[in-house]
């Protein structure tokens, strides 16, 4: 089994009478790039508030690279966070408050200097390093926030939400900045932006009404190697999905008219023999195919779920 | 990034990787505080507002004493007679006969006792315009980027030194201009006593804050800004009432009662160097303490 660099059994929490978390059993591989999705109130920021140590739970247990959240001489310097909607100091500029992270994370205070100075320079921010926090904007804050997520470079990074209330250009510099960051250590990627979480993370949990209705790889999720989808220019395709039925590997093949698509459900056939095959069979029976798909969307997923 | 907007990280004696990891990180999250706090416009309004009032009425204070001095009464004789003095300490509940006595004894010069009691009165309302808020960013979640990384005991002390640093810095200034217009005014013989009245009233000005500081601490650790202002104003106003009903109780109840008062125990302040004088220190000491491990477990404990 691989090494876990986050691990719950069973957390529970609630706030007052309301249930947030009603057991949850999560599992993040080390080195991955971990996506929480669901709906709002699905607990995904009160998880991450866990994880992070902000929050007790109320009942069942975490491990955050081997420690208890809370346990902060364990974890000083090895796990970052952006947390949500967290108001950055008013008195300090954002060059100073890098350096008093950074130096509570455990760097020097030369090494707290450099890497303020790096990641403000990686965040594109070099310009408003002076600025206090009432004097970003809310894309600026956002990428402090992010740049202090990575200071000291830790080996888990949890960021709640990175991208929300950004305009589309700021939102895909942040995503690109993630990208980069993310292969040389873990990180957990809480978002509504499923195309999102599709595109930087390769497993993912869902969570509804506080707890995991699924997780895995995003290609067990979205049943990457259990779906084939042809998109088709025709509105009829009786003959293909009869062809597509008849491959032994296929347990079942339908056509949805309104979508135009052509799912072929797989089993026992790897997809480099079974999406070939497919398509060959739709061609023969005449469908005129103007693309292919594996598994579902993970929006589809995560409406089905939740 | 150019050199102009942003220091270079150049090499500096970093003597705090020396010490052990929550030391470093107290010491840590108090120099930043601290930085961030004592030079901040925040700290500008009380600061201005307190000195402006203390340095005013300081000046009154000297001219009745000159103009006391031209109508052929000398300063020192205003307070000669310790009776008479006594009389004026007790209708401020800050001692009688024997504290006044012992304050002519020592030559204590008038305008520093003068400045002791009036800044004594003021303090609660310097302590809570500056620390008001220490610990409200717990309630705004503004906590959460340093609590991601320092144990909250570590944050908790290092922000309560930050505060208590605060007002200790300002109290030494005030207390300097004092000292300096003591000595200016002091016979060559009195000048070591202006000095050490200096550093004595200073002392035990910082003694008198901890409690408020704990309070102010207590307080902020429950709310967002602006109901920590209201609160702590709000604590003292009742403090002082509840003091001021004390008198209602029956009479072996007044003293243990009132006891939990931190302006009760301004009083014993005033008397010289002797076991009444610890006794105060002690208390005040005694309710900061209970009062700050209160807010310290309750900083462990709640959500952020």
């Amino acid at each position: 089994m691989s090494e876990l660099a986050i691990e719950t059994t069973g957390l529970k929490r609630s706030f007052g009478a309301f249930p947030a978390l009603r057991g949850i059993d999560l599992r993040v591989p080390a080195g991955s790039v971990f996506g929480l999705v669901g709906p709002n109130g699905a607990g995904k920021t009160t998880t991450f508030s866990i994880l992070c140590g902000f929050l007790h739970p109320t009942e069942g247990a975490a491990k955050v690279l081997g420690h208890d959240p809370r346990d902060r001489a364990a974890l000083s310097g090895k796990l970052g966070a952006l947390p949500q909607d967290a108001p950055l100091p008013t008195r300090m500029s954002a060059f100073d408050a890098l350096c008093y992270w950074g130096e509570l994370s455990g760097l020097s205070r030369v090494d707290a200097k450099n890497d303020a100075v790096r990641w403000l320079d990686r965040v594109g921010l070099q310009e408003h390093a002076r600025k206090k926090g009432p004097q970003l904007s809310h894309g600026m804050a956002k990428r402090v926030a992010l740049a202090q997520a990575f200071l000291g470079d830790p080996r888990l990074v949890l960021l709640d939400e990175p991208t929300s209330g950004l305009d589309p250009k700021t939102a895909h510099e942040i995503k690109q900045i993630i990208k980069r960051e993310a292969g040389t250590r873990t990180v957990v990627v809480s978002s509504h932006d499923l195309a999102q979480i599709e595109e930087l993370c390769d497993s993912v949990a869902i969570l509804d009404k506080g707890s995991v209705v699924q997780q895995g790889t995003l290609g067990d999720v979205t049943g990457r190697g259990e779906l084939v989808r042809l998109h088709l220019a025709d509105d009829e395709a009786d003959q293909a999905t009869a062809a597509l039925s008849a491959l032994a590997f296929v347990t079942h093949a339908a056509f949805d008219r309104a979508e135009r698509t052509l799912e072929a459900r797989v089993q026992g056939a790897p997809p480099e023999e079974a999406v070939p095959a497919i398509l060959k069979a739709a061609l023969q029976a005449g469908a005129r195919v103007v693309g292919v798909t594996r598994g579902q969307r993970l929006e589809e997923r995560v409406l089905e779920l939740t | 990034m150019s050199d102009r907007s942003l220091p270079l990280a150049m090499k500096e004696a970093d003597l705090s990787r020396a010490l052990p990891p929550a030391a470093r990180e107290v010491w840590t999250v108090f120099r930043h505080e601290l930085k961030h706090l004592f030079f901040s416009a925040r700290m500008a309004v009380p600061m201005i507002v307190y000195s402006g009032f203390g340095a005013l009425s300081v000046l009154i204070f000297l001219k009745i004493q000159d103009f006391a001095e031209k109508r052929g009464l000398h300063p020192t004789k205003l307070g000669a007679d310790s009776e008479a003095l006594g009389k004026l300490l007790q209708s401020f509940k800050l001692g009688g006969v024997g504290t006044a006595a012992e304050i002519l004894r020592d030559h204590v010069p008038m305008l520093m006792l003068y400045f002791f009691v009036l800044a004594s009165f003021f303090l609660p309302i310097l302590v809570a315009l500056v620390s008001f808020d220490q610990f409200s960013d717990l309630s705004t979640r503004g906590a959460r980027f340093a609590l991601l990384r320092v144990r909250r005991e570590t944050y908790f002390a290092g922000k309560s030194l930050a505060s208590l640093a605060s007002v200790a810095g300002f109290l030494f200034a005030m207390w300097l201009v004092v000292t300096v217009v003591a000595v200016h005014r002091a016979s060559p013989e009195d000048v070591t006593i202006a000095l050490r009245e200096g550093a004595r009233g200073w002392l035990l000005m910082c003694v008198q804050a901890l409690p408020y500081l704990a309070l102010t601490a207590l307080v902020s650790s429950f709310a967002k800004p602006g109901l920590a202002f209201v609160g702590t104003f709000g604590l003292w106003i009742v403090l002082w009432l509840a003091d001021f009903f004390t008198r209602w109780l029956p009479e072996a109840l007044q003293a243990p009662a009132r006891a939990i008062f931190p302006s009760e125990h301004i009083a014993p302040l005033l008397s010289r160097w002797s076991p009444t004088l610890w006794s105060g220190v002690g208390a005040l000491v005694a309710i900061a303490a209970v009062v700050y491990v209160l807010t310290a477990l309750f900083v462990r404990v709640r959500d952020v």
